[in-house]
């Protein structure tokens, strides 16, 4: 048996240990057995992981997307809020107090509620006739 | 056994046993990156651990297999315990930094009480310093490929072959010395 280099004891059982190859120990070189038993070490694992922690750190994550959500709800509110306040002044500068007087005027007017509750009711009736409608064209076609 | 597509596709639709499945199979591999980096107590690291997976699953969408997922988790945590060992550099991480790069303050009665040539490995694996001992664990605990390696390590190929060389022929040095110093021992006695 030769001697051979300590690169060589490593690529070999590099190949033992890693690759699955099946090499003979070599007698000659001093170092085989002692890389051996470091070898050996290096594959043990004594890593500890919490038996609970995969169920911890899902719920966490759900929890986290959760508030995600609210959050990204919370500011798309804010969003069209401040859309709206933009529009409004920007409707100011355009037509000046005169439009903004005219809507106060409007709501002030006794008519202001009959008319509201008119445009509500009208708006029920034209949405649950659209749906009647609606309901005998879908079913065409139907056995 | 569903393959590492199908899983991320489930945990990008909302499933949660789904990511539960994939923090289970990742674990230890994260535990074994971020205990060797970090230096604090047990609950530490849980944390940390905790904090890696929890970016994992809001980074999960990016992640367009180039890499296996476990190359790409891996590097996550790497990076993650990189960060918080630069964040938190207190004094027990210096004091630890110092142990590990002066293997000399162990004496020869510390070394002699070790009862066998596995407990002094393993004693002296804890001793390596972290950048050894990150590579160690990738290539030899979690079987990464050397080129996977360099990817979560961020260093060429070649500066991973040499770590890893060194570090061996350390752990060989010393068990060599351990052998040599017990053998003295039961010949005086």
């Amino acid at each position: 048996m030769k001697t051979i280099s300590e690169e060589e004891v490593q690529a070999l059982l590099d190949a033992y240990y890693l690759g699955g190859e099946t090499v003979s120990p070599n007698q000659e070189s001093e170092d085989w057995d002692l890389y051996a038993t470091v070898y050996k070490e290096l594959a043990k694992d004594n890593t500890q992981v919490p038996s609970t922690f995969a169920n911890r750190v899902a719920v966490e994550a759900f929890y986290q997307e959760e508030r995600k959500k609210v959050l990204t709800n919370r500011l798309l509110s804010i969003a069209f809020i401040a859309v709206l306040i933009v529009l409004g002044f920007l409707c100011l500068r355009l037509f000046g107090f005169a439009i903004a007087v005219q809507v106060t005027e409007l709501l002030k007017t006794p008519f202001t509620v009959p008319i509201v509750l008119l445009v509500l009711v009208g708006f029920v009736l034209e949405t649950m006739l659209s749906k009647k409608v609606l309901k005998p064209e879908t079913s065409v076609g139907a056995p | 056994m569903i393959s590492d597509k199908q899983l991320v596709e489930q945990v990008l639709n909302g499933d949660v046993s789904a990511f539960k499945t994939l923090v289970h199979q990742h674990e230890r591999l994260v535990f074994s990156i971020v205990s060797k980096l970090v230096v604090e107590p047990k609950e530490e690291i849980e944390d940390l651990c905790q904090e890696v997976f929890l970016k994992i699953h809001q980074k999960l969408k990016s992640f367009k297999f180039q890499s296996k997922l476990s190359t790409w988790i891996a590097t996550i945590a790497h990076n993650a315990a990189l960060n918080h060992v630069k964040r938190n550099k207190s004094f027990h991480s210096e004091l630890e930094e110092t142990v590990l790069e002066n293997p000399d303050t162990e004496t020869p009665e510390s070394i002699l009480i070790m009862s066998t040539e596995a407990e002094f490995v393993r004693s002296q694996i804890d001793r390596l310093p972290p950048k050894h001992k990150i590579a160690l664990t990738l290539f030899h605990l979690n079987e990464l490929r050397i080129d996977e390696v360099s990817t979560v390590m961020n260093i060429s190929e070649g500066a991973v072959k040499v770590l890893l060389f060194r570090a061996r022929k350390q752990l060989k040095d010393r068990l060599a010395a351990y052998k040599t110093a017990r053998k003295n021992s039961h010949e005086n006695n």
